[in-house]
């Protein structure tokens, strides 16, 4: 939502290593994913359903303001809508170089704190009572996902279900170790976006494929055959 | 009787927004005792626990571990000190019996490094709980009393002194229940554990119980040795059922009885 205003509003980024799209996306998650704490919340705690309602609600709600920002667009709305379907023809040298210096930055910090992670696994208030402190790292996760995630738009817009199958799939190869899990679902997300983006190239060539129809394409059987197979997991 | 002090409940009262579920608890919890909450449900037991791990801050009163105030510890020091077992654990995680029970190691461990003992530790929780001959196996795919176990052996694994446990029986047959008890008993026995456990079975409390505080509606109703606070008078007024108390000739333990409810 925060990259669409920038890009029919015309929002320019206060900070000069950023562009609009990122700087704005980042304010966007950082919103979206507040909210989605705030209401998935109950007595200090959060509960995985509670999380998924709360963030079904927040992503129907921004939805609806994309929409209108849709509408009120004119000359940018080719822009916007390339921005929607994902893919790299549309990135430039400038938002690369904020992605290679600042990705590996993020995925380091995230790797950092990764046996914290695995001590939530079993809930919050038993990570509480082994010393993890537990306000804090959700704090630094949330702020990384919007902050990752702000980057990785601003490059190549809306790409959908890498993020979603991926770190599922390691899972089930890897387990569940966040030390083991994090680096490669990493290394093995940017290879199927690769992958992905080639297919897309190539299977229509000389035109091309948006690479989030091709990542839908394959992520989405793959992601309710896992959601079948992964009955009794995470609460499912 | 001159003994090393571990915890002090001083005076706790709690409230859940306006409803006040926990009012004037006291007790003290000597090193290498094990001390049992008893209490019909929604008598406060586990809030109590909880205030006691410093997850819920009490209205009034204060919890001391080691004569410091609990909430003045870092989280890692009182995790040192302090391992806790939930009524409710987490629904799932595909973490193998071995990964879960070493995140209990967390608080010693430095990052990247393991800690000396960890592996110790790790396999003494596993050899008490019973938990070695499913070690490699994924946590999600036990059965509700393996888990119990496996949830216990990653407190166990902690190595904290003082073990709070809500319910820790729960899902356990006869024969593990008593297993793991009188696990828990030894350790305290040899002064390397103390226990604060939630326990709804009253002859399990009369097996292995120092001492009880029996709750009512969050309010104290005794706290002592268990033949002179579970009497027929005291579990009919916390409990509101009929229980014939007895004596075990071999052991010595008094047993229970329920018969009926009284209304």
């Amino acid at each position: 939502m925060g990259a669409a205003a920038a890009l029919v509003l015309g929002f320019t980024s206060p900070l000069a290593m950023f562009t609009g799209v990122s700087f704005f996306s980042f304010l966007g998650s950082l919103l979206a994913l507040s909210l989605v704490f705030y209401f998935g919340r109950r007595d200090g705690y959060f509960s995985v359903f509670r999380l998924l309602l709360s963030g079904l609600g927040v992503g129907l709600l921004f939805s609806s303001l994309v929409a209108v920002l849709m509408i009120m667009a004119e000359e940018e709305l080719k822009a916007l809508i390339f921005f929607f379907m994902g893919g790299f023809s549309s990135a430039s040298w400038e938002t690369t170089w904020m992605a290679i210096t600042l990705v590996p930055v993020c995925v380091w910090i995230a790797f950092y704190y990764a046996r914290e992670l695995n001590v939530l696994l079993l809930g919050e208030e038993t990570a509480l009572s082994s010393g993890v402190n537990t306000r804090r790292i959700q704090a630094i996760y949330a702020i990384l996902a919007a902050f990752l995630t702000s980057i990785s738009v601003s490059v190549a817009g809306l790409i959908g279900f890498v993020g979603l199958i991926i770190p599922h799939m390691v899972r089930m190869v890897f387990g569940a170790d966040h030390r083991i899990l994090l680096p490669v679902t990493f290394l093995l997300g940017g290879t199927f976006l690769i992958l992905c983006d080639t297919i897309a190239k190539v299977v229509l060539a000389p035109s091309e494929l948006p690479v989030g129809v091709v990542t839908s394409l394959f992520g989405v059987p793959v992601f309710l055959y896992l959601l079948k197979k992964e009955r009794g997991e995470y609460g499912l | 009787m001159d003994r090393n002090i571990v915890l002090q409940v001083h005076n706790v009262s709690f409230a859940y927004e306006k409803a006040l579920v926990l009012k004037n608890i006291s007790f003290s919890v000597g090193q290498g005792d094990f001390i049992a909450l008893v209490g019909p449900n929604g008598s406060g037991k586990t809030t109590l626990l909880k205030i006691i791990l410093g997850t819920l801050i009490p209205r009034e009163g204060e919890i001391r571990l080691d004569g410091k105030p609990v909430l003045s510890y870092p989280p890692k020091e009182r995790a040192k000190k302090m391992s806790y077992v939930s009524q409710q654990p987490s629904a799932g995680f595909p973490l193998t019996v071995q990964e879960l029970v070493s995140l209990g190691r967390y608080p010693h461990e430095e990052r990247f490094r393991q800690a000396a003992g960890d592996t110790q530790a790790i396999e003494e929780a596993l050899r008490l709980t019973d938990s070695l001959p499913f070690r490699e196996r994924k946590f999600t795919a036990l059965s509700g009393g393996e888990k119990q176990k496996v949830l216990i052996a990653r407190a166990l694994a902690q190595t904290s002194y003082l073990l709070l446990l809500d319910e820790p029986t729960v899902h356990l047959d006869l024969y593990f229940q008593l297993q793991i008890l009188n696990g828990l008993k030894t350790l305290c026995s040899e002064g390397r554990s103390t226990v604060v456990a939630v326990l709804h079975d009253l002859n399990l409390v009369s097996l292995f119980a120092d001492e009880v505080l029996l709750l009512k509606s969050g309010e104290p109703v005794a706290f002592g040795k268990v033949a002179e606070v579970m009497n027929e008078g005291s579990m009919r007024d916390a409990f509101a059922v009929e229980v014939a108390v007895s004596r075990d000739s071999q052991s010595g333990a008094v047993y229970f009885l329920p018969r009926r409810p009284h209304r």
